[in-house]
């Protein structure tokens, strides 16, 4: 660069103005603060989700009208958006950071937009080129099973996958069409099926066959679920008119009769048992459900019940039956108390404790019980360790800590819904595939850096509500009609466009329009910067809207 | 067209008709009613500027140095406590050599709270390289803001233009609106010599080393000498076009004046009422108007001043530890002229204390009374 030189009075400038270009001066010499793109961050929506699923990265594809890589984002982690988009109890949105804004984002029906659109766009999964020598065995094809057959598969493992019933699904057969129709499971099973998965229906895996037959595989992830029905332990409960709520739910999506009386009532307060109460409403009954602690209290998905008392469902609260009175065998008067609740001290749900003196009859001729299920004990028993003598003991990526033995679904303990299942799956399937590989297990969410709601940048956000989704009148539904209705695709595209993406950056390039420096480019679709003009003032990282640059001692980078 | 109008309103059809591209301005007492104005104007389209409600006086003048530094014809008006917090910009600005204009309404200094004329604030900027006039009615204010675009444009410094608080601002005179196209024709578009283009890259505002700021800085004062000379001149093509002329000091009735009093702004106004009932009463006084007051026009104060054995300069404003500010450039004019000038230095009005007719004549008859002045300083109106 040449030196300028001002010879006399009338060369000096009237106004202080550049005379040759100052890109000599790498101002990054100043900087004892170093901005960076973070990959350490997570969005609340992400860690909650029990499959782990990088909800803004598919989200912000479905704003940009990308279905067909949003989908393919989503389905890398859960194939099944169509199931879960009806079915889960999305912990997303609880945690969603929109919530402290306006309304949190309808992820869950979004989920069910992109599992819709893929029936339509005939999209092909992504599966590894290379196939793998190992086998791998899984007992269940319940959606824990079916989620570890799919990322095994995926992976170029060979997989065979055992089940005891004639059908596919698990517990998701029990759900009524009304939720989820048959069709959808269909599909969404094609699709794993589609990877090379070998299904053996009516084949049951005992504990002779887990050590024999089962010896050919190079690793097992055991999915067996929890069908085991809780009983009340009162008497009468054998007394003839008295039902299991699973087998109910299976015989009526079956199509196949139920002798039952008209007194109906209900016993439970989960999802099982607000399934059996809202489908008994479709078959014309006024059942009542008995529930023995308060409405809050309920396992069952919120939504559920409310939609289980528009639909005339008569819920009883804090009542528990004693005793069940037959005449002739068969069930003729149920007898309950009123509970109330005390504190459990350590911080656990109220306990419900019967009020002395307060029993009352009702006439039921029909008692159908859904007090959950629990896993059969005997399985397996003497060869893996069990929690409370049902849940097989796990790590938290399925680990038996018993050879190559793996489990997920409602067989360990604590999951107890299909997304939960889901993730347990890939996350045997990923252990497994490290094992199998002699590798490290690969790292876990938990190392990340949640992005709360204290770190949105809100000047870049108005407000807006959140997408209603489109349900059937009360008036027209029917058992086989699916009660919530999908979305239609301008409103799916205006309520992504609603998700402030914590913690991903989508490209809004305010970083690279607040920069003084202008030392923020995009090379390849991303956004980089040039530390040699970065003065590191900041302003991008407190201006970014969802809080993904961090600022860093230089001193720390420069050794 | 002739219309009665507030001067705020003059104000505002000033910078309407100079077809300002830029308004950044923040509210204050008595200039607030300038900036509502000019927002209905750009809101309904009769005026097409960018307007951009900023959150204080600081960002209101960034505002303008920044469209500025673009080539862009800009406006804001402010007052007092406002003007004082742009204090740091008003000399970024002038070093910047951005043709910003600026009303002040002047407005007395605070605390203690007062918000009525008083010149004290615009004159504490007299320092930091702005063009400042004085304006006498509603009229003249509406007219020196366009001829000031058309001078700051030309030397390339900013300038501020100075009515009365409440007395101009918010009183009703009648004023001749002219037309736009007689606007055009007397004030061409802005064409920046110096500003940020992609086309043309440089950067503004870098260091100058003590090799060169000197110079800058000497080729500022060149531009203020320049400007008197402007300034003149672009007041005669005014009255060219215009059919008004205001000079930038204005003599009035001095013929053999055994006495001149030094004025600006309204007390101008009011003065040449006192001083037309003196001269009918066969008195020769007369009344020097100031209304440049940078740069200061010195030559023509001597040679209107060096005419009356006595001078009285009133000043509605002071410099504390000093006197008023007028007085002092007054009498650094005359100094080393030769003159056996006296010159009597009056200090009323501050905080909107209004200056009347009996008050001017007190002035003139405690300055006949005496051969040279008692105090340095004469508080006239003081409520002992």
């Amino acid at each position: 660069m040449d030196k300028i030189i001002i010879r006399n009075i009338n060369e000096v400038p009237p106004l202080s103005i550049s005379l040759q270009p100052t890109l000599w001066n790498q101002t990054g010499s100043w900087r004892y603060l170093r901005p960076i793109y973070s990959d350490e961050k997570i969005s609340p929506c992400t860690q909650n989700c029990p499959i782990n699923q990088n909800i803004p990265a598919w989200l912000g594809l479905v704003a940009e009208e990308k279905f067909d890589e949003a989908l393919k984002v989503l389905i890398n982690d859960n194939p099944m958006p169509g199931i879960c988009g009806r079915v889960c109890h999305h912990p997303c949105e609880s945690l969603c950071n929109r919530k402290d804004y306006d309304e949190v984002v309808s992820i869950n029906m979004i989920e069910r937009f992109l599992g819709d659109f893929g029936v339509g766009s005939g999209i092909a999964i992504e599966q590894q080129i290379s196939k793998q020598e190992k086998r791998v065995a899984i007992v269940g094809s319940g959606p824990a099973g079916l989620s570890c057959a799919y990322h095994l598969a995926r992976k170029g493992y060979e997989v065979k996958v055992f089940e005891a019933l004639s059908e596919l699904g698990g517990m998701l057969r029990v759900i009524p069409p009304y939720r989820l129709p048959q069709k959808v499971l269909d599909r969404e099973i094609s699709w794993i099926e589609g990877l090379g998965v070998e299904f053996l229906c009516n084949t049951k895996i005992d504990n002779e066959l887990l050590g024999r037959d089962l010896s050919e595989f190079n690793a097992i992830f055991i999915a067996t679920g929890a069908a085991t029905e809780e009983k009340l332990g009162i008497p009468g409960e054998d007394l003839e008119g008295v039902f299991s709520g699973i087998e109910f739910l299976r015989l009526t999506n079956a199509r196949k009769k139920v002798r039952i009386g008209r007194k109906v009532m209900v016993v439970g307060g989960g999802n099982t048992a607000i399934d059996v109460g809202r489908t008994l409403r479709r078959m014309g009954y006024k059942p009542i459900l008995l529930y023995r602690r308060t409405k809050e209290q309920m396992p069952a998905i919120q939504e559920e019940v409310e939609e289980a008392l528009r639909e005339g469902v008569r819920i009883e609260y804090l009542v528990s039956p004693v005793r069940m009175v037959g005449r002739n065998g068969k069930l003729a008067k149920i007898e309950c108390v009123r509970n109330k609740l005390i504190s459990s001290g350590g911080g656990g749900r109220p306990k419900p404790i019967p009020i002395k003196g307060s029993n009352f009859f009702m006439d039921a001729d029909t008692v159908i019980l859904a007090l959950g299920a629990y896993p059969d004990a005997g399985f397996a028993e003497s060869q893996l360790k069990k929690v409370n003598g049902h849940y097989i003991t796990v790590d938290g990526w399925g680990w038996t800590s018993c050879g190559a033995i793996f489990a997920g679904g409602d067989v360990t303990a604590g999951v107890g819904t299909v997304s939960g299942a889901i993730g347990s799956g890939k996350r045997a399937a990923l252990a497994i595939d490290s094992f199998l590989k002699s590798r490290k297990l690969p790292e876990s969410f938990n190392g990340k850096q949640i992005v709360e709601f204290r770190d949105i940048n809100l000047d870049y956000f108005s407000h807006s509500k959140r997408a209603k989704r489109p349900q059937l009148s009360i008036k027209s539904r029917s058992r086989p009609k699916e009660v919530n209705k999908g979305v239609a695709v301008a409103a799916a595209v205006r309520e992504s466009n609603r998700c402030f993406s914590c913690g991903l950056c989508n490209q809004c390039n305010i970083c690279l329009m607040v920069c003084p420096d202008v030392a923020i480019f995009k090379e390849n679709e991303s956004l980089m910067i040039n530390y040699d003009y970065c003065k590191g003032c900041g302003i991008c990282a407190v201006e970014c809207p969802r809080s993904i640059i961090n600022l860093e001692r230089e001193e720390l980078w420069r050794k | 067209m002739e219309k009665v109008i507030v001067g705020n309103h003059a104000v505002a059809y000033g910078a309407m008709l100079s077809r300002v591209q830029l308004v950044a301005a923040y509210p204050i007492s008595p200039q607030t009613t300038i900036i509502e104005e000019l927002s209905e104007l750009c809101a309904s389209g009769q005026m097409k500027s960018e307007y951009i409600k900023v959150e204080s006086e600081h960002s209101a003048m960034a505002c303008c140095i920044g469209a500025a530094s673009v080539g862009v014809r800009t406006f804001t008006a402010t007052s007092a406590q406002g003007l004082a917090l742009m204090h740091e910009e008003l000399h970024w600005a002038a070093g910047a050599r951005l043709p910003i204009v600026m009303v002040d309404v002047n407005r007395a200094m605070s605390p203690p709270w007062n918000m009525w004329c008083d010149q004290t604030d615009s004159l504490s900027q007299r320092d930091t390289g702005w063009l400042q006039f004085y304006c006498e009615s509603n009229q003249e204010a509406l007219d020196t803001i366009i001829q000031a675009y058309k001078i700051s444009e030309e030397i390339l410094l900013p300038s501020m233009v100075m009515l009365d608080g409440f007395i101009l601002s918010h009183t009703y005179e009648l004023v001749d609106i002219p037309n736009q196209e007689t606007v055009d024709r007397f004030l061409p578009r802005f064409q920046a010599k110096y500003k940020l283009d992609i086309e043309d890259p440089h950067s503004f505002g870098g260091a100058f080393l003590p090799e060169i700021y000197f110079e800058q800085r000497y080729k500022m004062q060149g531009a203020m000498e320049e400007g008197k000379k402007v300034a003149k001149r672009v007041d005669e093509e005014f009255n060219e076009v215009f059919g008004r002329k205001y000079g930038i000091v204005e003599d009035y009735r001095c013929e053999e004046a055994d006495l001149i009093l030094v004025t600006s702004g309204t007390i101008a106004s009011t003065t040449r009422e006192v001083i037309d009932a003196y001269r009918s009463q066969g008195e020769n006084v007369g009344m020097l108007k100031i209304k440049m007051f940078r740069p200061f026009p010195a030559d023509e104060v001597e040679k209107v001043l060096s005419q009356a054995k006595k001078v009285a300069v009133i000043d509605r404003n002071i410099s504390y530890g000093q006197g008023g500010i007028f007085a002092q450039e007054i009498k650094s004019a005359l100094f080393g002229k030769g003159l056996d000038t006296s010159i009597f230095c009056y200090v009323t009005g501050l905080g909107g204390r209004d200056v009347t007719p009996e008050i001017i004549q007190d002035i003139i008859e405690y300055t006949k009374e005496n051969d040279r002045p008692l105090k340095e300083i004469n508080w006239m109106g003081l409520n002992k």
